[in-house]
């Protein structure tokens, strides 16, 4: 077969997915902005959901948190079993949160799991969110310029667990109705403003060999979400992470990129290092290096943090092999 | 009329069988074409053209149940083999954009000449979509059997432009990582 007939294959398809293709419509629903209100209202008094938090959550790696992970440890010198990936760290605006995620036992710390609505309450302890009720589709996304529009998963999250959590968000930034590239220039300049308005920003990047995907995330308390302050020439759409991205778990070959005021483009980076790069995401993608089990590229100073669940030195060998200087990889193993 | 008369009448080769897909798809099938071609005129074309084929394909088919998505398959190839042909509807970009998605989701894509026939690898993708969620699916089957634009997907299931291409992206790479467990790495 050749490339230019690849579309073709798709005509074996079976006819039902044909129509179920061409009928499927889903309608916005509109969520109960009254019961919505009286959440807000109720701010703080909600109950507390154990919720896991997601091995994506990489606090010791996003530079303007380390700082503060490390006042935690000094703080909360008791706290037994907790690592800095367990660990949370909000920074809200102008207050500093520092409080250990609670462990659920039994639990895979390392998924994320869907609040359920029962679980306990009275747990004293401030926690990141980025998945709420996957059947709450995403409400109206047509944003106008000086507004900010919430998911209805994410409304139904704050109504339900109000300030007692804090939420992983992505940021949608419009311009007249339309979506801006969250690689542009602008939105990296957005991610600054927010950041100086005291949230806390990651920049993520996704890539394989086609294509490059951006996000904009914050992490937020129910309080910066409903006053998020906007950019007048700018509409925003704020949605829970894992409702945006439609599955929790890690990809292969994803590369994450954490942000700060320092940020610069990758475009920036040494060739060396984007050769190194390419090479990594590559043999991820084709299954390579099965062992690896998270990347993360840091900045100040520039490496990558691969996370791989082998202390094989031959397979650790294979993989200190794509980075022949020696001066980017640092290798955890867990 | 419903789809089972329909067909019967193609059986009993009766032309009132194509007003009858007309009055009841034509519509549908043009917006298919359209999509594709990007031209009105050119798709009302290929919409005749379609149920010329449908008249001599039924016999020996017999789609009593699936008569939209049996007219759909059709006018989609033609459709897109009138891309092909005709260099004037400009379409080659987006035809070759579409064809290089799908590439990388072909292990030792750029060697795709292989031996992996069109029939095969679409059995093979069949079997993906059988695994994922609805809401995937019909964003990956919008995407490379009616060729929606991205923005047509994101209005069509209600979500943003951007978690369209974050579900097609992520989907691409579960089918190559599929494709790669079932052995068909060329």
């Amino acid at each position: 077969m050749k490339k230019e007939n690849l579309l073709d294959s798709m005509e074996y398809i079976d006819v039902e997915m044909i129509d179920e293709a061409e009928n499927y419509e889903m309608k916005a629903k509109k969520y109960n902005w009254l019961k919505y209100l009286g959440a807000v209202a109720c701010l703080g008094i909600c109950v507390v959901a154990v919720i896991t938090i997601s091995s994506k959550i990489k606090i010791s790696n996003i530079p303007m948190m380390s700082d503060i992970a490390s006042n935690q440890k000094e703080t909360n010198p008791g706290v037994e079993g907790i690592t800095e990936q367990q660990g949370e760290t909000i920074s809200g605006a102008g207050e500093i949160i520092e409080k250990p995620v609670e462990i659920v036992p039994g639990i895979n710390n390392t998924v994320e799991m869907p609040y359920d609505g029962n679980s306990d309450a009275g747990l004293d302890i401030k926690m990141l969110i980025g998945h709420y009720d996957a059947d709450l589709n995403a409400g109206d996304i047509a944003v106008n310029n000086g507004s900010c529009e919430l998911s209805n998963s994410l409304k139904a999250a704050i109504n339900e667990l109000g300030s007692d959590v804090n939420y992983r968000v992505i940021v949608e930034v419009f311009q007249d109705g339309t979506v801006i590239d969250s690689g542009s220039a602008e939105v990296l300049a957005e991610e600054v403003r927010v950041t100086e308005l005291g949230y806390t920003v990651a920049h993520e990047r996704y890539t394989d060999r086609t294509e490059t995907l951006d996000y904009f995330t914050i992490h937020a308390t129910a309080e910066q979400i409903l006053g998020f302050e906007v950019n007048e020439i700018y509409g925003y759409y704020l949605s829970l992470y894992d409702e945006y991205l439609g599955i929790a778990e890690p990809m292969e070959g994803y590369v994450f990129v954490t942000a700060n005021e320092n940020y610069v483009s990758d475009e920036d980076y040494p060739d060396e290092f984007q050769k190194i790069y390419e090479a990594l995401g590559n043999a991820l993608a084709v299954g390579d290096l099965p062992f690896v089990t998270d990347v993360v590229v840091c900045e100040n100073p520039l490496r990558i943090e691969i996370d791989v669940d082998t202390t094989d030195e031959a397979m650790l060998e294979k993989l200190k092999a794509y980075d022949p200087t020696g001066e980017y990889f640092v290798v955890n193993t867990q | 009329m419903e789809d089972d008369k329909i067909v019967q009448l193609y059986l009993e080769r009766d032309e009132n069988a194509i007003k009858c897909s007309s009055d009841k798809y034509g519509t549908k099938l043009r917006a298919v074409s359209l999509a594709i071609t990007s031209d009105a005129q050119t798709s009302e074309e290929c919409e005749n053209d379609t149920y010329l084929q449908a008249w001599n394909s039924i016999p020996p088919n017999e789609p009593r149940t699936y008569l939209y998505a049996f007219l759909a398959r059709i006018i989609r190839h033609i459709s897109i083999d009138r891309c092909r042909e005709r260099s004037s509807l400009k379409r080659d970009a987006f035809i070759e954009e579409l064809t290089s998605e799908m590439e990388m989701c072909i292990p030792a894509a750029g060697n795709v000449t292989g031996n992996l026939e069109a029939k095969e690898l679409g059995e093979a993708i069949n079997g993906f979509l059988h695994t994922i969620s609805a809401e995937k699916r019909v964003m990956f089957v919008r995407r490379y059997y009616f060729l929606d634009s991205i923005s047509a997907i994101s209005k069509r299931c209600a979500v943003s432009e951007s978690k369209v291409k974050s579900v097609l992206f992520r989907t691409r790479n579960d089918l190559r990582k599929y494709l790669i467990k079932e052995g068909y790495a060329l």
